[in-house]
């Protein structure tokens, strides 16, 4: 079963709606810097309206910006930014790329997955661009959306209203299209390395962007919880994260008993690993540049691989210290505080050992190699004023002034375009055959690396000073006014750096049409991605799919020729026959759903997560009186239908394929049985005046049940796909045994459910 | 000679472990002067929406560590499994 992406006929098939990975990774890649121009002109917008509030300015409505509409750019800035262009570049766009070829694949593990992944992430953008141009205009919440503001409607302000809506509904199809790429990052890992791809050969990319597609997996199904959640808010009038008797304009509004410090934990535990979803990957590609262009292996290649999976883990553990001042217990908030500071172990043994790969060596400064360098010295500032945020008693101080701001712009921001910028300089000739300019990329990275660092040193002092942020105009308030002439040099740094910027795009456009043609390894690396032309075929390595004998970093080794052995390079060792060439293991769809269901796990964990603290916080909750002998029916129905699905495997095994279908098509009809059980519960609920809004309680039963229909109605489809479709690429047994894998798992997810609601009466 | 490297070694892992023990006790003694806001906060709410708040933290905590590794174990199954 080889791949069908090397055949694709027509444009369309080939370019647009195309499944060959390194397509994918490209649009994605062109997205990213599609996002990132857009992105920067809103700040430009928002630094010009900082120094010269009364000025004239294009693109805004009326000439002169209002507090709403420098709120609205702040939002869409933010959201733009992180989402469409640290999340997607890095990842979606490098990732998708290169991870196939870095470990000997012919594409990704799902190829229609990936691009269904990338349709999503552009559908999602389009529809958060679009609430530019809605009645009212783009959100001011901030790209934390935080509730009361995010969730009542236009009542809150302009942009309030249908915006906000758009925005929700572009973040939630986002995280979908993000928890589709994760799994497909994670089985390709996982299941589709070359021959001698162990784990402690694989490229500290590979680790990066595994490792980065787990947290991505765990942290945006939580985001995806609470988005819906959020969006019932807005529309159907329920009350998660709207407290009571709030009262805005003048009117009361109708909610009751909410709990905004629910959403921040919900969102927080997304985003904190969203800063090391943007820039683990950059510290795996810098890994790679500093060894190559100091032509020696990365010192420490075991201690780097293991302090990626540390930062991803205690990526995890520490989200709190974003709420340190929402009133958390002190000792949540120490425990916080200690989990952060402790993240600067394994940061530290990434810096000292991207020094000691740089200690001694051959340095080459080539423009990839100066990116690579200035990430480290990004991510080393930026990650010291982190250390004094961790502290609540500092933070409280520093809360919501220019440091914070300082400090994410240096340590997740810019520090993950550094790594994007020595990326593409780097895999430039690789992607499009041909060569950039290394003096215009020199240029480049010393106007804005200089740019840069007038931009947010001084940024730093103005939050130690006192420096509000989201102020549309610090003039107003008499305290600042000493500021504002750091926020002029500040406003004439970014600019300058802005217009650095257009030489990286004149090289990039120049060179795609008339650069210098590149070599197939141009740099005299070692990774496997070298060892196909430039740019590689459509599988790859043109059917000649390569074998693996050595670590990712063998440079400059004493007694050898070269002072570079490529990964495929076999050297004394017997060369290994390879006689898989482009197959598919089947047991890469068995991975694909494992990881699917830790997806769904998580989206599960953090709806009852939310259920105990909406719960424990409220004065508004009733019991809920639920129809029981519908929901015991129900659930009678659905694990019968995993013993009807069992006797279909049975019937398969034994080759009865009549009674394979009998028995398959008998699970269907009670997963559909059971839907309607559940429609019919409802029913009756709604019938005693019980509706989604009635209370809390209500609200919760009916986004469980809805949430797990809709598990259900996936799974019905997925086995009517099996009974009625042929399957070109899946054999009918995995077919059947994925299919089965799923089912029960969302059988035995509805009993914890039915557990949860019967124990929580 | 060995013997002298384990009493060193000893040394060096008695005077850490005094060092850590040292950090724990002070660290206690900051959270009392950390933010006074937060605790008055903290205090000020219900006993039953700080446990609830506890229990919601460790419902996402525990899941989401447990997957992350699962997940890695899953990968270093098939270490040496390749395509």
């Amino acid at each position: 079963m080889t791949r069908s992406s090397a055949i694709s006929p027509g444009f369309n098939r080939s370019r647009v709606f195309s499944t060959d990975h390194k397509i994918v990774g490209l649009q994605y890649f062109f997205l990213a810097l599609a996002a990132v121009t857009i992105g920067v002109i809103l700040s430009l917008l928002m630094r010009f309206h900082l120094v010269w509030p009364a000025a004239h300015l294009p693109f805004i409505t009326g000439g002169i910006m209002t507090p709403e509409q420098y709120l609205a750019l702040v939002t869409m800035h933010g959201t733009i930014m992180i989402f469409f262009v640290l999340t997607t570049a890095p990842q979606s766009g490098f990732g998708n790329y290169f991870l196939p070829i870095q470990i000997g694949a012919p594409d990704m593990a799902f190829p229609r997955l990936n691009m269904l992944s990338f349709w999503f992430t552009l559908a999602a953008f389009l529809c958060v661009l679009a609430a530019f141009a809605v009645p009212g205009g783009a959100p001011i919440s901030g790209w934390t959306a935080y509730p009361p503001l995010s969730g009542l409607g236009e009542i809150t302000g302009p942009g309030e209203g249908f915006g906000q809506t758009l925005w929700i509904v572009g973040i939630l199809i986002f995280s979908a299209a993000s928890l589709l790429g994760s799994l497909n990052f994670i089985a390709t890992t996982i299941d589709l390395r070359a021959p001698g791809m162990t784990l402690l050969r694989m490229p500290l990319t590979v680790w990066a962007w595994f490792v980065t597609a787990i947290l991505s997996l765990l942290a945006f199904s939580v985001l995806l919880a609470g988005g819906i959640l959020l969006l019932l808010d807005r529309s159907a009038g329920t009350s998660f994260f709207i407290p009571g008797n709030l009262v805005v304009s003048g009117e009361v509004q109708g909610h009751s008993g909410g709990s905004p410090l629910l959403w921040q934990h919900l969102f927080w535990f997304f985003g904190h690993p969203e800063v090391y979803i943007a820039i683990l990957p950059g510290m795996g590609l810098v890994s790679s540049i500093l060894a190559n262009f100091s032509r020696k292996p990365v010192f420490g290649y075991r201690a780097m691989a293991l302090a990626i999976c540390a930062i991803g883990l205690l990526g995890f553990l520490v989200w709190g210290h974003h709420m340190f001042v929402s009133g958390m217990n002190p000792y949540s908030g120490l425990t916080f505080s200690l989990l952060t500071v402790s993240i600067g172990v394994p940061s530290a043994i990434k810096t000292f050992n991207w020094l000691g790969t740089l200690w001694g060596g051959r340095i080459q400064l080539r423009t990839p190699m100066l990116f690579a360098i200035g990430f480290v010295s990004f991510f080393v500032t930026g990650g010291l004023s982190g250390i004094f945020l961790a502290q609540p008693a500092v933070d409280t101080m520093l809360h919501a002034t220019y440091y914070v701001v300082a400090h994410i712009h240096l340590v997740m921001g810019v520090a993950a375009v550094f790594g994007i910028f020595a990326g593409t300089y780097f895999w430039f000739p690789k992607m499009f055959g041909r060569a950039m300019s290394e003096p215009l990329g020199k240029l480049h990275f010393w106007l804005t690396f200089a740019g840069v660092y007038c931009i947010f040193m001084p940024m730093h002092f103005l939050g130690v000073a006192g420096g509000i942020r989201r102020y549309a105009d610090p003039s107003g308030a008499k305290y600042l006014l000493g500021l504002q002439p750091l926020h002029e040099f500040i406003t004439v740094a970014a600019f300058i750096t802005a217009a650095a910027q257009l030489i990286f795009f004149w090289n990039f456009f120049r060179s795609l049409k008339s650069g210098a043609p590149a070599t197939a390894n141009p740099w005299n690396a070692t990774t496997l991605e070298w060892a196909t032309s430039s740019p590689p075929p459509a599988d790859n390595f043109g059917g000649e799919f390569p074998s693996v004998y050595r670590g990712p970093y063998e440079y400059s080794l004493p007694g050898e020729a070269v002072d570079f052995l490529p990964q495929n390079f076999a050297g004394k060792q017997v060369p290994q026959a390879v006689t898989v060439s482009g197959e598919i293991p089947q047991r890469v769809y068995r991975t694909g759903v494992f990881m699917l269901l830790a997806g769904v796990a998580m989206f599960f964990m953090a709806l009852v997560s939310a259920e105990i603290v909406r719960k424990g916080f409220s004065s508004d909750w009733q019991p809920l009186h639920l129809p029981w002998r519908i929901l015991c029916l129900s659930t009678a129905i659905l694990i019968a239908s995993g013993f009807a699905l069992a006797r279909s495997r049975g019937r398969l095994r034994a080759g009865d394929d009549a009674g394979f279908r009998h028995w398959w098509g008998i699970t269907a009809m009670l997963g559909l049985l059971f839907v309607a059980g559940i429609a019919v519960a409802w029913r009756q609920l709604l019938g005693v005046g019980v509706g989604l809004v009635t209370n809390p309680s209500s609200s919760f039963f009916y986004v469980f049940t809805a949430a797990h229909a809709v598990h259900v109605l996936g799974g019905v489809a997925a086995l009517a796909a099996v009974a009625f479709r042929p399957l070109r690429r899946v054999s009918r047994a995995t077919a059947a045994d994925i299919v089965s894998v799923y089912w029960h798992a969302i059988n035995g997810l509805w009993v914890l459910l039915i557990l949860f609601l019967l124990i929580d009466r | 000679m060995r013997r002298n490297f384990r009493n060193r070694d000893a040394r060096w892992a008695a005077a850490a472990a005094a060092c850590v023990m040292a950090f724990a006790v002070t660290a206690s003694r900051a959270a009392a002067q950390g933010c006074a806001m937060c605790y008055q906060s903290a205090a000020a709410s219900a006993a039953p929406g700080r446990q609830a708040l506890r229990h919601g933290i460790l419902l996402l905590l525990v899941p989401a560590v447990g997957l992350f590794f699962g997940i890695l174990a899953f990968i270093y199954r098939r270490r040496n499994l390749t395509r």
